[in-house]
């Protein structure tokens, strides 16, 4: 701040408070925002609106068989019937549904047989998200080059990332295709998924965000453009991350992207996902579905570094995020769990969920938020746990700056056959500033005698074993506390392939330091 | 009457019953406003927010046509140095120091439109003039308030104002056979006055009961609060506090037992508006198969109300399967300088302390009854000694007849 902000370095903190926090949350205003450049390329739009024609024309787009397209009709005909939600704590001019394109793709076509042949312009966008170039190679699908891509991250003993790029609607490249078959594992996108596996699809497909689930996910469930498919078969441990980057660059698109990846009995798979887009005036509705089904044993690991442009300091433009995500451990002894970074979009409404459906299934919700300038968040998660002996954990840190407002909004729910159900929340809360708001709003509705939940939001009450231990080891309290609720999202972070992964990293050395409940 | 029924979208029964009512009432603009903040809402259902838990509208249908039997006995009649009145006598008799003052305004209700059933009860109250009593000195003796209006519907108001450096000791029980009941209670403490406030709540098993408080706090005005409550059919009690000068301080403890059939939600709400002043609450409670138990709390900090210190915890006990515990502890922080925290457990009894209190040769079913007892007992602490044992007495002979 040396070129100085005066107003910003007015904002008096409580004593205690970590500097390098409020030095990691002003990192994140939006005047530093890296990632607002657009892309100037030529590209193929749907007619502006949203009508019974846009659903066919993205259908035909894809060429998808009749069953996806009369699957989409009728949930477009259930969305015209169904009504915004307001119960979220978040504020926002109503959404002209009819004012934006649903559908823009680069117009050359999806892949590039050659590194020539990929446009210098989305070239240009990947090199300026800081993806060095090899890794650029990568990320574009140029044949050859994902192999020696491979050969090399083998050889430096680094962990491998396979990518599925998403430039607005439509998937540009997917790498590491051959070796992931090899494995058996089936990760592409998902209007080819649509084409390849439909017996797959059509078996999965909103089973877990059924298609009436609320106004928004309706609403994708029919015009839902792009977006990745992963199948992991059985017994087969995932041989490297794999991960989606969502770029959104059209002006006045909304994105809507449907994920959908399968954990087959006993499968692993670690899956992150990233997102960033231009800066641009208007608002830009972003309305993803993400389904996670993890079969007997399996485990599903997602990892998310949201990062969509926030809107100004005045809270012009930016995204408005409002996305349905949500596991279902399906089989015994099944794991899924989310791990959270968000900084970015101007509204966020978002609650990654687990079904504990499963007996001894384990679900987990580890999240970071930073607000800064006028963002407003409300975002949690909810366990339902249903099976037998099911645990889940929920750790949340949010921060407030600036004058946005956010909200943790987080459902533990045990129904009345799940014996011995047991869950932990923790979730800690820091204001920088008194122009913002930081808020909690759980929901804990339990019938078992059996249960055992524990809602805390104090810093000072995890294990006191562990906390000892690592203070033992020459740890003072604050990093120890830090190792301890971190340890996870640090583990995952530091695997991000993507150049705002240090963005994320920087932020988990906030310090819980004068949290206020 | 027409007029009145149009401010109802899609009225139920029991709403246009209570327009009925209304309609039948002298005229008086303050409750007509009262009566229209409440046909805003209407009787809140599970899709209102903060009646999610407890869903008014499907438990009153219709408004009862009489009592059929008698109600529980209210617990702290009977004791010595207590000045007791009840809100169905035509005339209430007040020790030294209170005054029943008539005041026009007093008809108004300020945030109606936020708490539509206490604006129900204060549009409809039976007293043709609402209650207000100015407690200009500290009586000797704790003032005992007994809520047991035998009508099948009872709205009742009753008002506070506690003058400056004033302390008033109040019981209330609120005891009801069955039927519709809907009191609502206000205490407006001066600077550096204190209230200690302490209830009993009980009721058949078709009741709906309806409790609502308003607590106004001035700089450095102190308020203690407690209460054991055992549900109704429906029963909601809810308090609402607002910190409004510097230093004020609320601490207010419920326990709850919730059998079979009975549903009990405790609902609070504390604004702190200015800054230094602090909140305790400290709920505990135990709920048998068949029993729901709601609680609601809510902190809200505003911007300038730096300093605060506030602290709410809620631990439930289910005691058997199938009871039930819905909890919704929340923070609204808009000060960055303050010490709130929330904690909220909900599990089954101590194994460990079961088998050591069975070790020293007391029966199963005596061991549970006893750790529940004392689980529940630390929310009642603050109750002076004699309501007290009272509270642990009716708590004790609960337990022992359902484990």
């Amino acid at each position: 701040m040396a070129d100085g902000n005066p107003s910003a370095d007015e904002v008096k903190v409580k004593d205690g408070i970590d500097q390098n926090t409020v030095d990691a949350a002003r990192a994140l205003e939006s005047k530093n925002y890296s990632a607002g450049f657009s892309t100037e390329i030529e590209q193929e739009f749907a007619p502006k609106g949203l009508n019974e024609d846009i659903v066919r024309f993205i259908s035909a787009k894809k060429e998808e068989p009749e069953w996806m397209l009369e699957w989409r009709l009728k949930a477009f005909e259930r969305w015209l019937q169904m009504e915004e939600p307001d119960w979220s704590n978040v504020h926002y001019p109503p959404i002209d549904y009819q004012d934006a394109y649903y559908y823009a793709a680069p117009k050359k076509g999806a892949k590039y047989e050659s590194i020539d042949d990929v446009p210098e312009e989305i070239l240009e966008t990947y090199k300026k998200l800081g993806i060095p170039l090899k890794e650029a190679e990568v990320l574009l699908g140029v044949e050859g080059a994902a192999d020696s891509a491979a050969d090399a991250r083998t050889d430096t003993d680094k962990p491998r990332v396979a990518v599925d790029a998403v430039f607005d609607s439509v998937s540009v490249a997917t790498t590491f295709q051959k070796e992931l078959k090899e494995a058996g594992v089936i990760f592409m996108s998902i209007s080819e998924a649509i084409r390849e596996y439909p017996e797959l699809v059509q078996k999965y497909l909103g089973t877990v965000v059924p298609q009436s689930d609320n106004y928004f996910a309706t609403l994708n469930c029919a015009v839902f453009s792009d977006g990745t498919f992963v199948y992991v078969p059985k017994g087969v441990r995932c041989p490297m991350e794999l991960s989606t980057y969502f770029r959104m660059n059209a002006q006045g698109t909304g994105q809507f992207e449907r994920t959908l990846i399968i954990a087959d009995e006993g499968a692993y798979v670690s899956y992150l996902e990233g997102c960033t887009a231009p800066m641009r005036d208007e608002n830009q509705l972003h309305a993803a579905v993400v389904e996670l089904v993890a079969l007997e044993d399996a485990e599903i690991k997602y990892s998310t570094v949201q990062n969509w442009w926030p809107g100004d300091e005045e809270g012009k433009g930016g995204v408005y995020n409002f996305v349905t995500k949500r596991g279902d451990c399906r089989g015994d002894r099944s794991k899924i769990s989310w791990t959270q970074v968000e900084t970015g979009s101007a509204v966020t409404w978002k609650y990654p969920s687990c079904i504990l459906r499963g007996d001894d299934s384990v679900g987990e919700f580890y999240s970071i938020a930073v607000t800064n300038g006028r963002q407003q968040a409300d975002t949690g998660t909810k366990m339902l746990h249903l099976g037998k002996r099911t645990k889940s954990r929920i750790i949340s840190k949010g921060i407030s700056a600036g004058n946005s407002d956010q909200t943790y909004r987080g459902l533990v729910s045990v129904h009345k056959k799940a014996e011995g159900a047991r869950n932990f929340t923790q979730c800690d809360s820091l204001l920088i500033g008194d122009t913002c708001g930081a808020h909690t709003v759980p929901y804990v509705e339990t019938r078992r005698a059996d249960a055992q939940l524990e809602h805390e939001a104090t810093t000072t009450k995890l294990s006191e074993d562990q906390l000892f231990y690592a203070r033992q080891r020459g740890l003072d309290e604050e990093q120890a506390v830090a190792l301890l609720v971190n340890g996870f999202v640090r583990d995952v972070i530091q695997q991000l392939p993507m150049e705002f992964a240090v963005e994320a990293q920087s932020l988990l050395q906030v310090s819980l330091e004068g949290s206020v409940g | 009457m027409a007029a009145l029924k149009d401010l109802f979208k899609n009225p139920t029964a029991a709403e246009l019953q209570l327009t009925e009512r209304f309609a039948g009432l002298p005229e008086n603009p303050q409750r007509t406003r009262n009566f229209e903040a409440f046909a805003k809402t209407g009787l809140p259902h599970r899709r209102v927010e903060a009646w999610k838990y407890s869903d008014l509208r499907n438990a009153l249908k219709e408004l009862p046509a009489e009592l059929s039997a008698d109600a529980p006995a209210s617990a702290f009649s009977g004791l010595g140095g207590v000045s007791e009145i009840h809100l169905t006598d035509g005339q209430v008799k007040l020790p030294k120091g209170l005054k029943l003052v008539s005041d026009e305004n007093v008809s108004a209700l300020g945030g109606a439109e936020d708490i539509p059933v206490a604006a129900l009860s204060a549009a409809l109250a039976s007293n043709r003039q609402a209650l207000l009593i100015d407690v200009t000195e500290s009586p000797d003796a704790p003032l005992h308030i007994v809520f047991d209006a035998k009508t099948a519907s009872a709205f009742e108001r009753i008002s506070f104002r506690i003058r400056e450096g004033v302390s008033l000791d109040v019981f209330e029980t609120h005891t009801r056979a069955g039927g519709f009941s809907n009191v609502v209670i206000e205490y407006s403490l001066e600077k550096g006055a204190a209230l200690s406030r302490h209830m009993y709540q009980a009721a058949n098993v078709d009741a709906v009961q309806l409790i609502c408080a308003i607590v106004h706090l001035e700089a450095e005005a102190k308020l203690e609060q407690s209460c054991l409550g055992f549900g109704a059919k429906l029963c909601r009690n809810e308090t609402r506090v607002f910190h409004r000068g510097e230093g004020a301080s609320a601490n207010m403890n419920a326990a709850y037992l919730v059998g079979d059939g009975f549903h009990n939600d405790l609902t609070s709400l504390v604004r702190h508006s200015k800054g230094g002043c602090d909140t305790e609450q400290l709920v505990k409670g135990a709920i048998m198969d068949g029993g729901r138990a709601v609680f609601q709390g809510k902190f809200y900090v505003a911007k300038n109300a730096q300093k605060t210190a506030a602290e709410m915890s809620h631990n439930a006990l289910i005691l058997e399967n199938g009871g039930e515990v819905n909890a919704k502890p929340e923070l609204e922080i808009y000060a960055d300088d303050v010490e709130c925290a929330h904690g909220n457990t909900v599990g089954a009894l101590d194994d460990d302390a079961l088998f050591y209190i069975r070790q020293r040769g007391v029966p199963a079913k005596e061991a549970r009854a006893l750790l529940t007892e004392a689980f529940i007992a630390e929310a009642l602490e603050a109750v002076p000694n004699a309501q007290r044992e009272i509270m642990k007495d009716e708590a004790r002979s609960w337990l022992t007849a359902r484990l």
